[in-house]
């Protein structure tokens, strides 16, 4: 009986302390990333609705496109000058 | 039953109740981690296909932009020959002539004056250059229609986009949100 009581008193004054030391070490960094996916998520998916201008580069494309050609008409008329 | 075996049970359950309760924690947390990395991936692939075909339109660009300048060039050379007088195009040389014009200052040669002073018309091809400006003012509004609604379409998008991730961070909408782009294909994969 008193194996027992030492048993017990070990069991609670150093398992169980050691468990939740245990357990808070992995529960803290999981906490963590936890955090740090919430932060990525509010500021770092935000940029894709940001790069929606780029669907007017194929308009500047077509932009310069007939800039070019306006240029071409130009150039040729001023060689046809006299 | 011996109080000994009592304690014993007691700090079993205990430690058992921590231990659950600790994982469950832990489970959540990787959930919610879960949620989190799929629409940020989600959204990583909509970023990549948005960018994808960005270098051949650029080239096209730069292409575009050489060829003018390379036509100009060519153009006022001719010019130059034709007229029988060196033409300027440096920087330096339009920066003199305007600082020239602007204070008095004596230009001998001319240098710079063609490069500076506007174009010359050809006579006879007016009116098909009036009809070229109607044309690319034309474009140019139908262009800005086209911007403007490209304008309108991102601000629905921005504000679609900000809703999506308004119902991410609600709790009760744990599931990740389509909307940020590539999520069905992602998951697919």
């Amino acid at each position: 009986m008193t194996l027992l009581w030492i048993g017990n008193l070990v069991f609670l004054a150093v398992v169980i302390p050691a468990v939740v030391i245990i357990l808070r070490r992995v529960l803290s960094p999981a906490i963590e990333i936890g955090n740090y996916a919430d932060d990525i998520m509010e500021h770092g998916a935000q940029f894709a609705p940001h790069l929606s201008a780029l669907s007017e580069l194929a308009t500047t494309r077509e932009l310069v496109r007939q800039v070019n050609a306006d240029l071409e008409r130009y150039v040729r008329a001023l060689d046809r000058m006299p | 039953m011996d109080p000994a075996h009592v304690v014993l049970l007691l700090g079993t359950a205990i430690t058992v109740v921590a231990i659950a309760g600790y994982l469950i924690a832990i489970a959540l947390i990787l959930k919610r981690v879960i949620a989190r990395l799929v629409v940020i991936l989600g959204a990583v692939d909509a970023v990549i296909e948005t960018a994808e075909p960005i270098g051949p339109i650029i080239d096209d660009i730069s292409k575009d932009l050489d060829n003018g300048r390379k036509l100009v060039e060519n153009g006022v050379e001719r010019l130059a020959d034709r007229k029988g007088a060196p033409i300027d195009l440096s920087v330096t040389g339009r920066r003199q002539q305007e600082l020239a014009d602007r204070f008095g200052g004596a230009d001998p040669d001319g240098r710079g004056r063609a490069a500076t002073a506007a174009p010359p018309v050809p006579p006879g091809i007016e009116m098909e250059l009036a009809a070229d400006r109607h044309a690319a003012a034309d474009r140019t509004a139908a262009a800005d229609r086209d911007v403007a609604a490209d304008r309108h379409v991102a601000a629905d998008r921005h504000v679609a986009a900000d809703r999506h991730v308004a119902a991410d961070r609600d709790p009760a909408a744990d599931r990740p949100s389509p909307g940020l782009g590539g999520l069905g294909r992602w998951r697919k994969r």
